[in-house]
This record gives C-alpha cells, sequence and structure tokens, in this order.
C-alpha cells in the first residue's frame, strides 16, 4: 500500500498519478476494496461513517482485502475543533483510520503545493 | 528534558507521548485538562485510560489551573490547546493570556524532571472565526513557539508517524 496525503487541493492526486502510474478514483466504500488507486479517501470514509459505520474497522478490511492498493487522502484534522459532533468524530475518524493505513503502508508521502516528501 | 509534540485530530500524539515519558522512566504524573460534559467527553477519557493502563502513570485532573506537581516526576501535559481553552473561555477576564498562562506553564517547565507538552494542531483551516477565538489561536501558538523554543524535542504527528522538527527521539 502507498499512501498520498495532504492538505485540500495540494496536489496529492496528481503526484500519486505521476509516482505510480495509476488514476486515482473516487470510489465508493464496495468499489475501493478492489481499485488500484483510490482518490479522496476523507470523502468515502465520511459517507460510511454518516451511514453510521467505523473509518477504522472499515480501513482494516481495506488493507486486508486490497493491500497493493495506493490510498489518496487530504489531512482535515489541523484546523479549529468543530462544534459540530459529526464533523469531529469524522476528523478523528479519519486521522485514526490514516494511522492505520500508514503503519501498514511501505511508503507514505506528504504533498505540499505539488511536492512529496517521503515520511515513511 | 522539555518535549513538545502536536499534530491534527487522531494523528497519534497521545501514543507517542506515553511511549517517550515511559522511555524516561521514574515517577509518572498524567495532567488531564479536560473537563467531562458529555458522553463524547466520557468515551475520549475512557480510551485514553485504556491507552495509558498498565503504563505506571498517576492522574492529576488540572482542567483550569496548574496545581503543586512534584519536582522530579516525569509529567505528561496533555493538553495544551484544551487547558488554554477552558481558561480563555471559561468567562474570567485577563489582560494578557499569553503571559499569564506562559507564568504557569514555566513553572511546569523548569523543574527538573521531564516535561512532555501534548497540543492538537488547530490553525490549518482557512475559516474565519469570532475575535475570540481568534484570540484563542493566537494565544494557543504563541504559548507553543514559547515552549518550542526551549524544548529539546519537538515532533509533529502525522499519520502516527513523528515528524522531528527538533531534537533526537529518545525511542
Amino acid at each position: 500500500m502507498k499512501l498520498y496525503i495532504g492538505a485540500a487541493c495540494s496536489g496529492q492526486t496528481e503526484l500519486a498519478a505521476q509516482e505510480t502510474g495509476r488514476t486515482p478514483t473516487v470510489c465508493t466504500a464496495e468499489t475501493a476494496l478492489r481499485a488500484d488507486a483510490v482518490a479522496d479517501y476523507h470523502l468515502l470514509l465520511r459517507e460510511l461513517m454518516l451511514a453510521g459505520k467505523s473509518a477504522e474497522d472499515y480501513t482494516r478490511r481495506l488493507i486486508a482485502e486490497n493491500p497493493d492498493a495506493v490510498v489518496v487522502c487530504d489531512e482535515i484534522g489541523l484546523g479549529i475543533v468543530p462544534l459540530d459532533p459529526f464533523e469531529r468524530r469524522w476528523r478523528e475518524g479519519t486521522g485514526r483510520a490514516l494511522c492505520l493505513l500508514a503503519s501498514h503502508a511501505e511508503r507514505v508521502t506528504r504533498v505540499y503545493y505539488g511536492l512529496g516528501q517521503v515520511i515513511k | 528534558m522539555t518535549v513538545f509534540i502536536s499534530g491534527g485530530s487522531g494523528s497519534g500524539k497521545s501514543a507517542l507521548a506515553e511511549r517517550i515519558c515511559s522511555s524516561f522512566g521514574g515517577e509518572m504524573l498524567y495532567i488531564a485538562t479536560m473537563p467531562v460534559y458529555s458522553e463524547e467527553d466520557r468515551k475520549k477519557v475512557a480510551r485514553h485510560h485504556a491507552l495509558r493502563a498498565g503504563r505506571g502513570f498517576e492522574t492529576a485532573e488540572m482542567p483550569s489551573k496548574i496545581g503543586p506537581i512534584p519536582p522530579q516526576s516525569t509529567v505528561l501535559f496533555e493538553c495544551l490547546s484544551t487547558f488554554t481553552a477552558n481558561r480563555m473561555f471559561s468567562g474570567e477576564q485577563c489582560p494578557c493570556w499569553e503571559t499569564a498562562l506562559w507564568a504557569e506553564l514555566s513553572g511546569l517547565l523548569s523543574r527538573p524532571g521531564h516535561t512532555v507538552i501534548v497540543s492538537a494542531e488547530i490553525g490549518g483551516d482557512g475559516e474565519y472565526y469570532t475575535p475570540e477565538v481568534d484570540a484563542y489561536r493566537r494565544t494557543l501558538t504563541a504559548l507553543g513557539r514559547r515552549i518550542c523554543a526551549q524544548a529539546d524535542l519537538v515532533i509533529e504527528t502525522v499519520c502516527g508517524i513523528p515528524l522531528i522538527k527538533k531534537g533526537t527521539l529518545p525511542c
């Protein structure tokens, strides 16, 4: 697994495509299990959590069933903590899901204005 | 030794802070700053209790005032962002929060024992907030900068990965 993260619109999707030769696509929870490159993972988790499911449980499944995937995700937990309880849970759930993905990934790249920094 | 750890929501700050404290050994004191109001708060506290279980921490609840701390203990202060919010949004008036809170924090940091301070990153969105929230953001980052200026080890956690900004990870 390879993980690309960064602040919104920092170029993580483009860099992932360029470095891996795969085209990250927006997936549902089902299609991500078979996709070779998943875009906007934070939005997939949002849909999942809106349906009452656990971001961490799903991420464990993704790691088990699609271990070679490239995953692209925004870092969403770096602002003022929102007043809305769901928004708080989404940020925290996405953060913990990224910790899980990163611990299983052979490479983690953080993208800053299009420039990648390999942090693992 | 002074250690400062910051990172986003769910980025693995606490787990790393606990690991570093355990590597220092000695008497360990966990300073909890979160006031418990809701079920969500209770779950959060329970999760942190489970993370610390068996690691040998004493726990002291100090949501609004840093009380007397044993000079030699290894202290895990969790967290600066909550503590600062508790004080600034308590209704208490203060001519300069940065000065007032720094006076309390520097007492903690000047002890001979190790101190590990955890803080949440909150300046990473593009939103405009009320003047009160803006003052909070400015105070918190000013305190963080003061701590980092004198800290031996400064770490940003990203996806559970420690990014070292200053110093060397002891474990």
